[in-house]
């Protein structure tokens, strides 16, 4: 099924692609955040969504994407594996914009000023890679603390409390860093949830290695950033005053279920198998792009703290916090 | 007045952006500032990607600032005015400017970091009214350690160690991040300059001490699409304590738009950083 709403017939800048399953108000709510009704500074024509879903017994309600302004697509297709790659190359061959935007998860809302920096970033240089941080709902002791009952419940309330629809940028207020890049801003970049590159790039490296067939992709997500972060010919961006906000949705590792600790270990297996590596990130300079709304400052204050720590660990062992390949010359 | 042109010829295509340095005295004594001002200090960009038009009141200068003079892209104009040297310098500058985007640089030598150039035709590439400011910071000269570190060429190599030597500027005590009253160096389109020299001119005395701010005043006024901040980045005024310009002295241009940051942030600079977003979190 495919449906097709108010799309413009000029070619937009960008695409942003959001890969969904079994999370029909996650998605919905990640929709509403890239609309033209939430995202500022921007208009229909300098950008589509295109939604792509793996059917499920719980799918989007595609009609509600219509009382949303903006220039959606929306195609729900079937999947016979666990793994979103194929959803994506679908997606993808779809798409019409020069970049692609691309959200593997479908359950993260994008704060309101997402769209037009990414913009923004493409015109700054001709190859960019730009990628915004990751936040989740809720605190870290809430999600990890064992016994204690963290479900879509819980984040309802906290979305329903910060008045998200209305300043997204309260989100940064309920939210902390993703633990996979949880000490800021002046660390290796471990994975991104919502990576822009142009379109003919994403072709280059093959787009979505269909390969990674475990539930959610297993670690498709970060083989594709370090993928593309490896390439020095491609200037990374980091959006610092932004953010995609997870909201808890029973995935493949961020719903504490008991077998996650084999799950992990079958997706370092497959990782392993096909990049012939085991997973580090790519320690490259980010070039830092943004305003900073005031609800984000903590971020940045705790950034500068543990980078200086870091930096100052680096010059004690006579070393330059960046390998010289990709600091920016 | 009187104009002299060097023998430089002047390329064909015109760069994005033109510096323009205003130096009335010799220019032996326009040392270092030119120094980080040009290839390969300056790095991540070519020499077709800029020109440096100095406007010069004297041209005695000694052998290394002969090097740079002869670079492709720096080009020396000199003038004689009996009075008003600097309205004349910058009526002089604003002709020869081939660049979209402009920077001035007037009587100050100020040393600036190596990727400033780089960031700043980046954001200049982004939109047509674009105002780019640089953090200020002074190297208060009176520290012996400062004026040996400045004397040494060891940071000639690794411009971001300015760093090491500075302390913010009067203008910029609560740290970059509030509201900005004003900026010794910054870029923006030439038109901009000369609209702004045009009421300069009619309304008040230009002076060297104040130029920077008063034109920043004059510009911050016009509506921009961006505000870019580079904070990583640095200009770096060498002083005696008490040389600078107090910041109560100056009509304060206020900006109240938030900055959009813009390059990355080093280990030099990053105390600057975290001193001023801890003055943006109490002020808030």
């Amino acid at each position: 099924m495919a449906i097709q709403v108010s799309v413009n017939n000029t070619r937009p800048i960008l695409t942003v692609l959001i890969i969904g399953f079994k999370m029909p108000e996650q998605l919905l709510n990640t929709v509403y955040s890239l609309s033209v009704n939430y995202q500022r500074n921007v208009n229909e024509s300098d950008y589509e969504v295109i939604i792509v879903e793996n059917r499920s017994d719980q799918v989007l309600a595609a009609d509600e994407i219509l009382k949303f302004k903006g220039n959606f697509r929306y195609i729900l297709r079937d999947e016979p594996g666990e793994s979103p790659a194929a959803a994506i190359n679908d997606g993808v061959r779809v798409a019409r914009g020069e970049y692609l935007c691309l959200m593997i998860d479908g359950a993260r809302i994008a704060s309101p000023g997402v769209v037009c920096t990414i913009i923004q970033a493409t015109k700054l240089c001709a190859a960019p890679l730009i990628s915004v941080p990751s936040y989740v709902l809720g605190t870290l002791a809430q999600h990890e603390k064992s016994g204690v009952a963290y479900d879509f419940s819980t984040d309802r309330a906290l979305l329903d409390n910060a008045d998200w629809r209305r300043d997204g940028y309260q989100l940064f207020n309920i939210s902390y860093l993703c633990e996979s890049n949880g000490k800021g801003f002046f660390f290796t970049i471990m994975e991104s949830t919502c990576l822009t590159v142009r379109k003919q790039t994403f072709l280059e490296i093959g787009g979505a290695d269909e390969r990674f067939d475990l539930r959610g992709g297993g670690m498709l997500n970060l083989y594709l950033y370090r993928t593309l972060a490896q390439r020095p010919d491609l200037s990374l961006f980091l959006l610092i005053g932004e953010g995609v906000f997870h909201q808890y949705h029973g995935g493949a590792t961020s719903s504490g279920a008991a077998d996650k600790p084999e799950f992990v270990a079958r997706m370092q297996a497959q990782y392993r198998l096909i990049a012939d590596e085991m997973y580090q990130g790519v320690q490259r300079e980010p070039v830092f792009l943004g305003k900073l709304h005031p609800a984000m400052i903590k971020f940045l204050e705790k950034s500068c703290e543990s980078g200086a720590v870091r930096f100052g660990r680096y010059e004690r062992n006579g070393r330059e916090e960046w390998p010289h390949e990709f600091v920016h010359f | 007045m009187n104009l002299y042109i060097s023998d430089q010829p002047m390329p064909e295509s015109n760069p994005k952006l033109s510096l323009l340095i205003l130096w009335p005295e010799a220019l032996d004594q326009l040392p270092c500032s030119l120094f980080t001002l040009t290839l390969p200090y300056q790095y991540g960009i070519t020499e077709a990607d800029y020109e440096i038009v100095i406007i010069g009141g004297n041209d005695n200068h000694d052998l290394d600032t002969a090097k740079m003079l002869a670079l492709p892209n720096v080009h020396f104009h000199k003038i004689e005015a009996p009075s008003n040297w600097l309205r004349h310098g910058i009526d002089a500058g604003l002709k020869y400017c081939r660049g979209d985007y402009l920077g001035i640089f007037a009587g100050n030598p100020l040393f600036v970091t190596p990727r400033l150039l780089k960031y700043s035709l980046m954001a200049a590439r982004s939109s047509d009214r674009s105002l780019i400011t640089v953090p200020d910071y002074e190297i208060d000269l009176k520290e012996s350690c400062n004026r040996d570190f400045l004397n040494s060429t060891h940071w000639h190599s690794s411009g971001y160690e300015l760093f090491r030597q500075a302390k913010y500027s009067a203008t910029g005590d609560s740290g970059f991040l509030s509201t900005t009253k004003g900026s010794k160096l910054y870029f923006c389109r030439k038109n901009l300059f000369s609209q702004s020299h045009v009421a300069l001119n009619e309304t008040e005395e230009v002076s060297w001490r104040t130029l920077s701010h008063q034109y920043f005043y004059q510009i911050a006024r016009q509506k921009m699409d961006e505000f870019y901040l580079l904070p990583g980045e640095g200009s770096f005024l060498p002083t005696l304590t008490g040389e600078g310009i107090a910041t109560n002295t100056l009509v304060s241009a206020d900006i109240n738009a938030r900055p959009t940051l813009l390059g990355p942030v080093g280990r030099f600079a990053l105390p600057f950083l975290q001193r001023s977003v801890l003055a943006l979190q109490e002020s808030n």
